[in-house]
């Protein structure tokens, strides 16, 4: 788990935060490739809260063929296919990054789930066109009553949404093991839920199921966190992670709120968004195919350096 | 909700028209329609509909026993053709017959243009819907649809959206399931907008039937199916991003292991088009190619006749064999066009059919003109009461069809089901719809020497135009006892029919198998073959070359021995052939074992049918049909029809578990019939094309292989130059004849390896097989600016001269240990040679680069 410990008491002073990322992937074969095709998720998701300056991916050898577009979901892809022998690919995505502190607490008010989702089934709330997309299933997340069980034994209808976020961030981040072993990427989410362990992308999956099984819009998001040193060491170049946490939607005045179970927070300051979708599946930070045998080794760094 | 006008109920339309009952002589006499159900051939009255007149009187004319005949013909046709549902099955087992009907369906055509104005409006309503969910989703913001319709579909992927360019078609052909409730109106009971699955049948309904009843065939105006096709052609050609005049179009398959793989092949065929497998084409460059022998073949249109998630391994479905990784992208940018375009099933499911009369107003502001039948989706509260409370008058189907589930209807299920199924959709209402069953029409069809009613399902195809939908002047009509049947899959109809527009103008003479609207410039086809394609050609001539050598082998093994009931020990070269073959197990030629195993004469017979021999008679004969199986477009129908009778011919159910000698001689016989005439279609009806020459490349490999291996047993180690192991190994080399016209019956080793080696005039030797090779080497697709020979070039001339150059009487010596070392040598430098001239064909040309793989999926979020 990315070591990550008690933002809120730091981020009250400060407004924003500016980050050095550097996310570098090298895909090593074990003999020569002739040809590989990828599409990739690696430019950070710029927002009312972020911006982003200096982007550059670096592809090697250098494509074929590559372009760029925007997804249905309004993400920055890239897609790129290197066609002549090669025995090791590297992808570095690096960007400057501003993070604009979002003011707003768990006191502020909310709707209360029975609110939200009647102002959805109705089509009453004014912004509901952009939340309905994330309330049903996706490739990787099936709404269930074992979910809706679960969120309901510590909310009630009349809870008001954000509260419901932070007790299920609250419930999964006490409740669930973190680790690296109990399940792999394309673990199904009801297998992590019922071990009651997982890492990041697992506790997004659980948190999104539960909430859109009680009918709260949730969409999964892929970024990096900021990783703090513990006290008295230095901070370690090229040790951070990729990270996945939850975007919920909280009605219209508040909109989209991001909440990592992880580390049971709200995201502020310390959370650079990347991609999101409805799931892990919408996402994938580097997915493609490659002609040659042998399984590729797998080196992947990140640095997010705050700068002054 | 209030139960609207009921598709089942209603007025009976009685018919003004001439009121003529069918003669008391007609076969019709004894027909009578159903109480209460539209007849399409007889109005209430009982009288027969003027469009079915002519039709009925020539039916009479020719009696019910001709036309029993001439149906059993026309089902001996359908198998001879091989037109199954499911005909990938290698063992046969699984796969149904096509049954078609001897009685056509009549429509006239006044009647048929207003339903066809009807489908062309619906088929405008599809794309319509369509590409308004993969665009601006406007039924969804204006409230019209519910979101869940969309975005909680499990065929839909954002991907889908915005995927096609706008202002293309995205719906080039649909297909609607009718029909005909006792009021006499038609009701679309279902929609398809993935692949025009039935196109296929349409035509052989329409070529066997016309066959069948070629009289009235030609004697009737029938409206011609062979324009619909060349419009599909025109539009198909239409929708190329590049290069509009002569785009190449590929036929998209799945493969030989789906179920529409017959009709895939067979309307590859019968459009022209290339058929391909996702591994057969290839991105590079950012366009779509197809993997020939020539090279990458830039590839403008698919005809896709796969499922949609399976289209792009790398952004639908990462599992799926079949796709073409990054094809979306390819799309998107404008340099491939995908027909129906990728996500097109989406608005296949029945949920969206209780919505359509408002879409249509919404989007076309037209009413709805062809109604489906009503459906009530239990994810609407009011919906789900009525549905409830009128359970056994409804089917239920799943809301959103995926693939082709059965329908429930309560009335079939007991107590604790009907429980069941209520507790599921009152726990998933969403899940569910239910529809009215429509008490079809029905239509004579004969049933053991009567005529009879059967129930009547309608499918129909349209394909676009520039600004409209064209239907088929035809149909693909099912019909089956009970109504209801035919509420499931096409499969599970009973029969179909061919369906004739009877019209009242002039029928334009096009032939059906001529479908060009524009001249056609004569093209020599042939370096557009895929690898896979000449990849498997060159292992159907391999494995039937095999087929042949062994069956000759066996025929003449159980000839020999059955003709003398001699001691099989004098037999040993040959017993040790077999044996190192596979063909009876070692005991046989061991002395000591030899007493107790039973005689090879009667082991043989069976060893004819037995899988677990890898090189048995029927195991090559099975990898034979897997072969042409898969090549099925690329081969001449009476090459599959011979094909399909060898494998008849070999099935074991139809002789005696102890089938004897003298029976195994006669299914030889027929088996070597059938492989001489294979081998004569191939000389004749094959165009003289690269494919034609990897077939011809297999069967000399294989041959120079199998004469090889046999000279080096009989003649090579402890040779036993009795005249009747010379004569065995003339007759399995199929030598025997040459050989007597020359030398009569004096049997001498020099001259027999001459005709079998050094020969070339005669087509069995080994230096004829050769010549051969190297002509196909020398005619095979290369860069052209390459002016020195190709390594298989190379070998195949070595191996040649090798041969050439070999002494007769040198190789017949032998030495103190009584063997023949000269001829030993070549053997083993053939037998070294002619599999790396096979690997080297391979590597260059055949074996394709494999499949993508994914990259490891180990990046996971932590």
């Amino acid at each position: 788990m990315p070591a990550y410990r008690g933002i809120s008491e730091q981020s009250t002073s400060m407004h924003d935060m500016k980050y050095a990322i550097q996310h570098k992937t090298i895909y090593q074969y074990a003999t020569p490739v002739s040809l590989c095709q990828n599409v990739v998720m690696l430019t950070p998701r710029v927002s009312p809260y972020l911006s982003c300056s200096n982007h550059r991916l670096t592809i090697r050898p250098t494509p074929t063929y590559s372009h760029s577009r925007t997804d249905a979901m309004g993400n920055h892809v890239t897609v790129f296919a290197i066609e002549e022998s090669h025995n090791q690919l590297t992808i570095t995505s690096s960007s400057n990054v501003v993070l604009i502190e979002r003011l707003f607490s768990i006191e502020n008010p909310s709707p209360s789930v029975q609110e939200l989702t009647t102002s959805l089934d109705r089509q009453t709330a004014r912004n509901w066109f952009d939340a309905v997309p994330f309330r049903y299933d996706s490739a990787r997340i099936r709404r269930s009553q074992l979910y809706a069980d679960f969120i309901r034994g510590f909310i009630d209808p009349s809870t008001p949404t954000l509260q419901v976020l932070h007790r299920l961030s609250e419930q999964i981040h006490r409740g669930f093991q973190y680790s690296k072993d109990a399940t792999k990427v394309d673990t199904p989410t009801e297998e992590a839920f019922n071990g009651r362990a997982g890492v990041c992308q697992d506790f997004a999956h659980i948190a999104i199921a539960c909430l859109r099984s009680i009918g709260i819009p949730a969409r999964y998001v892929s970024g990096y966190l900021r990783t703090i040193p513990p006290a008295g060491k230095t901070r370690l170049v090229g040790a951070d992670q990729s990270h996945a946490w939850v975007s919920a939607w909280c009605g219209d005045e508040l909109g989209w709120v991001d909440i990592d179970p992880t580390n049971h927070c709200f995201c502020k300051l310390d959370h650079i968004a990347v991609a999101w979708g409805r799931d892990y599946s919408d996402v994938v930070p580097i997915k493609g195919v490659f002609l040659g045998t042998g399984e590729p080794k797998l080196e992947v760094s990140v640095d997010v350096r705050p700068e002054a | 909700m209030k139960k609207p006008a009921n598709a089942s109920a209603g007025k009976i339309a009685s018919n003004n028209e001439l009121n003529q009952a069918p003669a008391s002589t007609s076969i019709f006499c004894d027909y009578r329609p159903i109480e209460g159900v539209f007849d399409e051939a007889v109005n209430t009255e009982g009288a027969i509909r003027p469009a079915w007149h002519d039709l009925i009187r020539r039916l009479d004319a020719m009696g019910l026993d001709e036309l029993a005949t001439r149906r059993q013909q026309a089902s001996k046709q359908i198998a001879r053709d091989g037109i199954t549902f499911n005909p990938h099955d290698s063992e046969g087992s699984g796969s149904r017959p096509w049954m078609l009907g001897a009685i056509p369906l009549i429509l006239a055509e006044a009647e048929w243009n207003v339903l066809a104005a009807k489908l062309s409006q619906r088929a405008r309503l599809m794309e319509a819907l369509l590409k308004d969910l993969f665009g601006e989703q406007r039924l969804i913001r204006e409230r019209i649809l519910p979101p869940e319709l969309l975005f909680g579909h499990p065929a839909w992927h954002p991907a889908y959206q915005g995927l096609a360019p706008a202002n293309q078609r995205i719906l080039e052909y649909y297909v609607a399931d009718l029909a005909r409730a006792p009021n006499g109106a038609w009701w679309v009971t279902g929609d398809r907008t993935k692949s025009p699955f039935g196109l296929g049948y349409v035509l052989e309904n329409r070529i066997v039937t016309s066959r069948m009843l070629s009289t009235i065939f030609r004697k009737l105006p029938i409206r011609k199916l062979a324009p619909f096709y060349a419009t599909l052609k025109e539009e198909l050609r239409k929708l190329a991003p590049r290069s509009k005049e002569n785009p190449r179009i590929i036929l998209w398959t799945r493969g030989p292991a789906s179920r529409s793989y017959f009709e895939d092949s067979y309307l590859a065929r019968y459009l022209g088009y290339t058929l391909a497998e996702g591994g057969d084409l290839a991105l590079r460059g950012g366009t779509i190619h197809l993997k020939t022998l020539g090279g990458l073949l830039p590839v403008e249109v698919l005809f896709r006749r796969l499922d949609d998630e399976d289209g792009d391994p790398i952004e639908l479905n990462s599992s799926s064999e079949f796709g073409i990784p990054g094809l979306l992208d390819v799309i998107r940018n404008h340099k491939v066009a995908v027909s129906n375009t990728i996500g097109s099933r989406l608005v296949e499911s029945p949920v969206f059919l209780p919505y359509l009369p408002e879409i249509c107003r919404t989007l076309l502001s037209e009413e709805i003109q062809l109604p489906s039948v009503f459906t009530w989706w239990c994810g609407r509260p009011e919906d789900r009461e009525y549905v409830l409370n009128h359970l056994d008058e409804l089917i239920i189907r799943p809301a959103f069809r995926m693939q082709n589930e059965a329908p429930y209807s309560t009335r079939d299920l007991s107590r604790a089901h009907r429980d069941e199924l209520i507790a599921k959709i009152n726990s998933n209402p969403n899940h569910y719809v239910a529809q009215e069953s429509v008490l079809r029409s029905t239509t004579p069809v004969v049933v053991d020497g009567t005529i009879r009613p059967w129930h009547l399902a309608l499918r129909t195809f349209l394909v676009a135009t520039s600004d409209n939908y064209r239907v088929l002047p035809g149909a693909l009509a099912r019909v089956a006892p009970e109504s209801t049947t035919l509420n499931f899959t096409m499969t599970f109809g009973e029969r179909s029919q061919d369906v004739w527009i009877l019209t009242n103008k002039h029928v334009d003479e096009i032939s059906l198998l001529d479908s060009n609207t524009k001249q056609v410039l004569p093209r020599r086809s042939g370096s557009e073959l895929p690898s896979r394609a000449a990849d498997n050609l060159y292992w159907l001539g391999r494995n039937i070359e095999r087929a042949e050598q062994t069956a000759r082998l066996y025929r003449t093994v159980i000839e020999t021995l059955e003709s003398e009931l001699s001691d099989e020990l004098q037999h040993g070269p040959m017993l040790r052939y077999l044996a190192e073959q596979g063909h009876i197990d070692p005991d046989h030629i061991i002395p000591e074992l030899n007493r107790a195993t039973p005689s090879v004469v009667d082991v043989l017979p069976k060893s004819i049918f037995d899988l677990q021999r890898p090189f048995g008679l029927r195991t090559t004969v099975n990898n034979v049909v897997y072969n042409a199986h898969r090549v099925r477009d690329r081969i001449a129908p009476d090459m599959w029809r011979t094909i399909d009778r060898i494998q008849t011919t070999l099935d074991p159910s139809r002789y005696d578990q102890n089938l004897r000698g003298f029976d195994a001689i006669l299914l030889l016989d027929q088996l070597l019939a059938d492989f001489a005439g294979f081998a004569g279609l191939v000389a004749e009806s094959m165009t003289r094309t690269l494919g034609c020459r990897f077939l011809d490349l297999g069967v000399r490999i294989e041959r120079s292989s199998q004469t090889n291996t046999l000279l080096r047993s009989f003649l090579g180690t402890e040779p036993n130059d009795d005249p009747s192991i010379i004569e065995a190994v003339l007759r399995v080399t199929n030598s025997l004849m040459t050989y007597r016209n020359r030398y009569l019956a004096t049997y001498q080793v020099p001259v027999l390896l001459d005709l079998l080696l050094t020969d070339s005039t005669n087509p069995r030797s080994i230096l004829f097989q050769m010549a051969q090779i190297n002509e196909h080497l020398n005619a095979m697709p290369r860069d052209e600016f390459q002016a020195i020979l190709t390594p298989e070039q190379k070998l195949g001339l070595s191996i040649a001269n090798t041969v050439r150059l070999a002494d007769i009487y040198e190789l017949s010596t032998l030495n103190r240990d009584h063997e023949r070392p000269n001829l030993l040598k070549l053997c083993s430098q053939l037998d070294e040679q002619l599999p790396l001239l096979s690997d080297a064909v391979s590597g260059r040309y055949l074996i394709h680069a494999g499949l993508p793989r994914h990259l490891g999926t180990v990046d996971k979020h932590a």
